[in-house]
């Protein structure tokens, strides 16, 4: 039974050790640094900031100067 | 074919993408539209059975329902009897579509985002394959009289295998994709898809390991039962609802997150205090204090993540709000995201011992779930399969009609829902807290309010109709080929 208990403690462990592994290594390569400019990532010539995507591929809604950038 | 992707092996090896040597990023003009074709056929395959599943799920919720008023409604046959009635509902929704849906919105985001050559689809078509016999497996289980006792674990020992299996070669498949992504900023996004589909393997194998294959001590199962039941909720299917809503805003209206930098806290934040919530569920009961404190303690930390996401949502949308009347996507995502801050601060407050004492045991726990798995997940799930779907089929919705009653049918549904369980829950958990008011009065003040309960399911059962209508008809790619997207009403209009 103390096996047990020590692979419960062992499992709970080991969430809180991955989270801060995760947020080291994320601090490392940059990723926690000028975080404003990442927003813009999911963004392209294609499919541009000012842009509704709400659209069928290749069509746009026609909505661009309505909406608020 | 884009030049660059041609470029890339076509099949390699699972060794060369655990340990790859270089990343070949798609061109960015054609990576959409090659991403979107590999992953149709596994995404789809997780919507359509995900949808599938809801139709029985609300089948399995609407007869029980019924129950509480008619309790000899079908009473007479053993597998539509309440007590194995009820856990087909629960797991069909959570498992069966939930989960499924979780599965199709995180693996195409992560393609996205990730924006190379999708590899290795195969490990997707066999996790699909094995997932739905472990669904399968299960409900037929627990109908059958086979399931357990142990709430969100009521497959039996056999199903949950299965169901780990599938998700080990999910969480496989995500991290190759990570692995490979182009090279540059995570957006958040990837971190909640990231961190759920590590998550929720680790606390499924781990729940049903120490509960059911190496039991612990009958105390220590009921903490180990509420570690897992609230964070299945809290870091799994919340994670990949934020994430779809983090990247859809944004992405409908053109217009970047509010505050980036908000949003990385609520993920951290998230992170770090959410897997302490789950022993709120047992205050009262025979456990050491300090635990229950600490949980208590971290339900309100969660107060941090849920703000910052609310904030970042409605300065995100402000001065677009108009959208809400033509972009089907939008409506549906930014009622999820409403019911989101609504229900997480609620959550909060139920963790207050004297207000736990009210509410715990009575159907306001029960409202408190539809609005969070409902109101908020199920919604922003609806929201990303109607942006997602037109991209993969390359066809558009064929009815704007059948949108707006699925939304109407499901919004009204669950706020009803949810507004007559927490009038009913209250008054049971007063009733239950005078010592001159007998029990069974205390259950008959209800029952007004669970007929409600069962109509609002009938309302959100026709919207599921509606919602599976459209995705078949759009799977047979019926009617005309729009050449404009399937809006709620002309934007122009709906501006002036």
């Amino acid at each position: 039974m103390s096996y047990t208990y020590l692979f419960i403690a062992g499992a709970i462990a080991a969430a809180s050790v991955f989270a801060i592994l995760a947020f080291y290594w994320a601090a490392k390569h940059g990723h926690l640094q000028n975080v404003e400019s990442g927003a813009k990532i999911i963004f392209d010539d294609g499919e541009p900031i000012g842009q509704a995507t709400d659209a069928f591929p290749g069509h746009q809604p026609g909505t661009l100067t309505k909406l608020r950038r | 074919m884009s030049p660059a992707v041609a470029d890339l092996p076509s099949k390699p090896s699972l060794l060369e993408s655990i340990s790859p040597t270089s990343v070949e990023p798609v061109e960015d003009k054609a990576e959409r539209v090659e991403i979107d074709r590999a992953m149709r056929g596994p995404v789809l395959l997780f919507f359509g059975a995900a949808i599938a599943w809801l139709l029985i799920g609300s089948l399995f919720a609407l007869l029980t329902s019924l129950k509480f008023n008619l309790p000899d409604f079908i009473a007479d046959y053993a597998p539509m009897t309440f007590g194995r009635v009820r856990p087909a509902h629960l797991n069909s929704v959570i498992y069966g579509w939930s989960a499924q849906a979780a599965v199709g919105v995180g693996l195409w985001l992560m393609a996205r985002l990730c924006r190379v050559a999708v590899r290795h689809g195969g490990i997707l078509y066999a996790a699909w394959a094995l997932y739905n016999f472990g669904v399968l497996l299960g409900v037929l289980g627990i109908l059958s009289g086979a399931g357990s006792s142990v709430e969100y674990l009521e497959f039996p020992r056999w199903a949950s295998v299965v169901i780990f299996a599938a998700f080990a070669l999910i969480a496989i498949w995500t991290v190759i994709m990570f692995r490979f992504r182009k090279p540059g900023h995570v957006y958040v996004s990837q971190w909640f898809i990231l961190a759920a589909f590590f998550w929720f393997p680790w606390l499924y194998a781990t729940a049903n390991l120490i509960i059911f294959f190496l039991p612990v001590q009958a105390a220590v199962q009921g903490p180990v039962n509420w570690w897992f039941g609230h964070n299945v909720l809290g870091l799994f299917f919340t994670p990949i609802g934020l994430a779809a809503a983090y990247y859809l805003i944004p992405k409908v209206i053109g217009r970047p997150v509010h505050s980036y930098y908000l949003s990385i806290l609520g993920f951290w934040s998230l992170a770090f205090f959410y897997s302490w919530n789950g022993m709120h569920h047992l205050i009262g009961g025979p456990f050491p204090a300090w635990m229950i404190s600490a949980s208590v303690v971290a339900s309100f930390m969660m107060v941090v993540p849920v703000v910052t996401t609310g904030i970042n949502h409605h300065f995100t949308m402000k001065g677009n709000f108009g959208a809400l009347r033509w972009s089907p996507t939008l409506r549906f995502t930014v009622f999820g995201a409403v019911a989101y801050t609504l229900a997480s601060l609620q959550g909060s407050s139920m963790a207050i011992r004297s207000w736990n004492q009210i509410t715990h045991f009575t159907h306001y726990t029960i409202g408190h779930a539809h609005l969070g798995m409902y109101g908020f997940f199920t919604m922003v799930m609806f929201g990303s399969i109607y942006y997602i779907v037109p991209r993969l089929v390359e066809w558009e919705w064929p009815s704007a009609s059948l949108i707006r009653w699925h939304f109407w049918l499901s919004a009204v549904g669950v706020a009803v829902m949810f507004a007559s369980l927490s009038v009913a829950g209250l008054m049971q958990g007063w009733a239950l807290e005078n010592p001159d008011i007998p029990f069974l009065a205390s259950t008959n003040f209800t029952l007004p309010f669970l007929w409600m309960r069962s109509v609002s399911g009938i309302m959100m059962t026709a919207g599921h109709v509606a919602f599976a209508a459209s995705f078949a008809l759009i799977m047979l790619k019926a009617g005309t080929r729009h050449t404009r997207p399937t809006l709620l009403a002309n934007p122009d209009e709906a501006a002036a």
